[in-house]
């Protein structure tokens, strides 16, 4: 069976959601059911499967015994296999949470399988091996992203859903032009056999190659939220009720950053360094104007929304290193980054449900009423801004100590500063939310919320007690990353 | 409001085109075709009732949730590349034999057929289901 692990993570979240929609689709209680036991058996399929990966093997699955580079192949590597897990945990916390968090009008306007469907286009994108198929799965992505963000049909939601529609189909546009020149250029959209073909290209299809990795770069900071492209992102995400709009800020955006890590050392390996200085100049302007942002913001998703721009920041600017160490801290700081801003919005999904208020300037006195609240956002918040001992200050540290190794003073200067901003921001929601006079209602808030929240800090916890294994298996991930003949030869030559 | 020339030729046109679209399906193994277009043709055939006549008629015509259709086609889909596992080939690589049905000769008869008439299906439903959410707000949530 193992040959068949790379598409399970594909399958089973497909052959979950036609059971939900087809045999489940009249209970709500056993729809819950369902999907929470579906979930935990695709966490054991990416366990198993992490665990057959990490020794250094890239698996290669050919749909329909097609050969490379004529058929479709997914591809799995150390990275795949983080994402998905990434993925995974993620889903399963925000799913406890959406037992609590959701109606039952949203339930019933297929909440379950749509989530399922986000899923099975995230685990696609995270496991596809050619050019064009990342673009369907962008694509499949976007189709369950648009429904979950409108679900409910609230007026916000629909204002806000509409301009991420049309900037979306936007950026999908240039994805497709992008593909289409450089499918043009060398005949061939398969990543591997593009690592060949792409550096072997000259005269006019180098140019057309070199175009199509600007257009490219330009596609995935939209989707991953970088500077000048991330507008979008601030509107949108606070829009849906907060299980959405944490599975949204945890992972969604991490698509964008898995692209860039994937597609631009193995496929242009000629133009690393221009992309490589473009990221970390956008990295470092979207961490300062991100954390800007958020700083002037009182609405607390909307705030979080705003650290995300910054700290997708952090990523590009670790990962436009391009060196093993810098891409090992990028692929550090995103484990420890998607638990803790999932949890960050979990949290301010308790507080609002508590107090029916989503201002800072409204609640207060927190810690009296809910200390256990007031203990994961303590720990969740201070994680976030890089303090120790929590996993923000084990993930910042990789990624400071990367840019100094390179000589990048001013970059990582300004990486440090925006942990400063950060802390200040978190502990103004600290401040005025959890100290003070009470403000705002109490209202009960069922414990399984609670229960979501704790496990993503938990996670984060425990991510910061053995970072060092961690580090050292994320450091083996970019050594992988780095070296594209490895790809060239799993998916062209092997298994023949 | 009902034309009377319109609603004529649409009920003519309907057998006409649901035929041309199964044969689209059919031949779409080997030629141009296939579960796309011809899903695509049923609906525009539905479409044209909808227009000559009303949504009560297209219900009347296809009485069927089109969420349940879009799932029963995707699952006819799933389950003939889940077939290839059980072969203990990859998902999705198809078969194909060559049956004598009496009657007809020889005919080719391929997996594949069954992979397209679950896209067929999960498109008739899909733009059945955009059609009448967006025309008739009883279909809406």
């Amino acid at each position: 069976m193992s040959a068949h692990l790379p598409i399970l993570p594909i399958l089973w979240p497909l052959a979950t959601a036609l059971v939900l929609l087809l045999v489940l689709r009249r209970s709500v209680a056993a729809q819950r059911a369902f999907s929470l036991v579906s979930l935990l058996g695709l966490v054991a399929i990416e366990v198993a499967l992490l665990l057959w990966l990490s020794g250094g093997e890239i698996a290669v699955y050919r749909l329909g015994n097609w050969e490379a580079p004529f058929g479709i192949l997914l591809m799995a590597d150390r990275l795949s296999a983080i994402m998905l897990l990434l993925a995974s945990i993620t889903a399963v916390a925000t799913l406890l949470f959406a037992f609590g968090d959701l109606d039952e009008r949203r339930e019933r306007m297929h909440f379950y399988p749509l989530f399922q469907f986000l899923l099975l286009g995230l685990n696609g994108a995270f496991l596809t091996g050619d050019i064009f198929n990342l673009f369907v799965w962008y694509e499949v992505t976007l189709i369950a992203t648009y429904a979950l963000l409108t679900l409910g049909s609230e007026a916000r939601q629909l204002r806000a859903g509409l301009p991420f529609l049309a900037l979306n189909l936007t950026g999908s546009t240039l994805f497709l032009a992008a593909a289409g020149l450089i499918y043009g250029a060398t005949g061939t959209l398969n990543m591997a056999h593009l690592s060949v073909l792409t550096a072997a290209a000259d005269g006019a299809s180098a140019v057309v190659v070199q175009v199509a990795t600007v257009l490219l770069l330009v596609v995935f900071c939209f989707k991953a939220a970088l500077f000048p492209l991330y507008f979008w992102l601030p509107d949108g995400y606070p829009a849906p009720p907060a299980a959405i709009s944490a599975f949204f800020g945890g992972v969604a955006t991490k698509v964008g950053v898995y692209s860039m890590m994937r597609v631009f050392p193995l496929v242009f390996p000629e133009q690393r360094a221009l992309v490589g200085e473009g990221l970390m100049a956008l990295g470092a302007v979207s961490m300062l104007v991100g954390v800007w942002g958020a700083v002037c913001q009182t609405e607390i998703r909307r705030l979080l929304s705003f650290h995300i721009v910054s700290q997708i920041g952090y990523l590009a600017f670790a990962l436009g290193l391009l060196t093993e160490a810098g891409v090992a801290a990028a692929i550090f700081y995103m484990i420890h980054y998607t638990l803790v801003k999932c949890g960050l919005f979990l949290v301010a999904g308790v507080m609002e449900r508590m107090t029916g208020q989503n201002s800072v300037k409204k609640i207060g006195g927190l810690m009296e009423s809910a200390p256990a609240l007031a203990a994961l956002f303590f720990v969740a918040g201070l994680s976030l801004a890089g303090l120790p001992p929590w996993s923000g200050f084990f993930a910042k540290i990789v990624v400071v100590v990367a840019g100094f190794q390179q000589e990048r003073y001013l970059y990582t200067g300004i990486a440090v500063l925006t942990g400063l901003f950060t802390l200040f921001s978190m502990m103004k929601i600290w401040h005025l939310s959890f100290w003070g006079e009470p403000a705002g209602e109490r209202r009960p808030v069922p414990r399984v919320m609670y229960g979501a929240v704790a496990l993503l800090v938990a996670c984060s916890v425990i991510f910061a007690a053995v970072f060092q294994p961690v580090h050292a298996f994320a450091r083996q991930t970019a050594a992988q990353l780095l070296a594209p003949d490895n790809y060239v030869r799993a998916v062209l030559w092997e298994g023949r | 409001m009902m034309s009377l020339i319109l609603a004529t030729t649409a009920r003519g046109l309907m057998p006409l085109l649901l035929l041309f679209s199964l044969h689209l399906l059919w031949r779409g193994h080997h030629e141009p075709g296939g579960g796309f277009i011809a899903g695509l043709m049923t609906a525009a055939a539905l479409v044209l009732q909808y227009i000559a006549f009303n949504a009560a008629h297209v219900r009347k015509c296809l009485p069927v949730d089109y969420r349940v259709l879009i799932g029963t086609g995707l699952a006819c889909s799933l389950s003939t590349g889940l077939m290839a596992l059980i072969y203990g080939s990859a998902f999705l690589e198809h078969r194909f034999g060559h049956f004598h049905v009496l009657g007809i000769g020889e005919v080719e008869l391929a997996t594949a057929l069954a992979f397209d008439i679950g896209v067929y299906l999960t498109v008739i439903g899909v733009t059945l289901l955009i059609i009448a959410t967006l025309g008739d707000e009883s279909e809406a949530a």
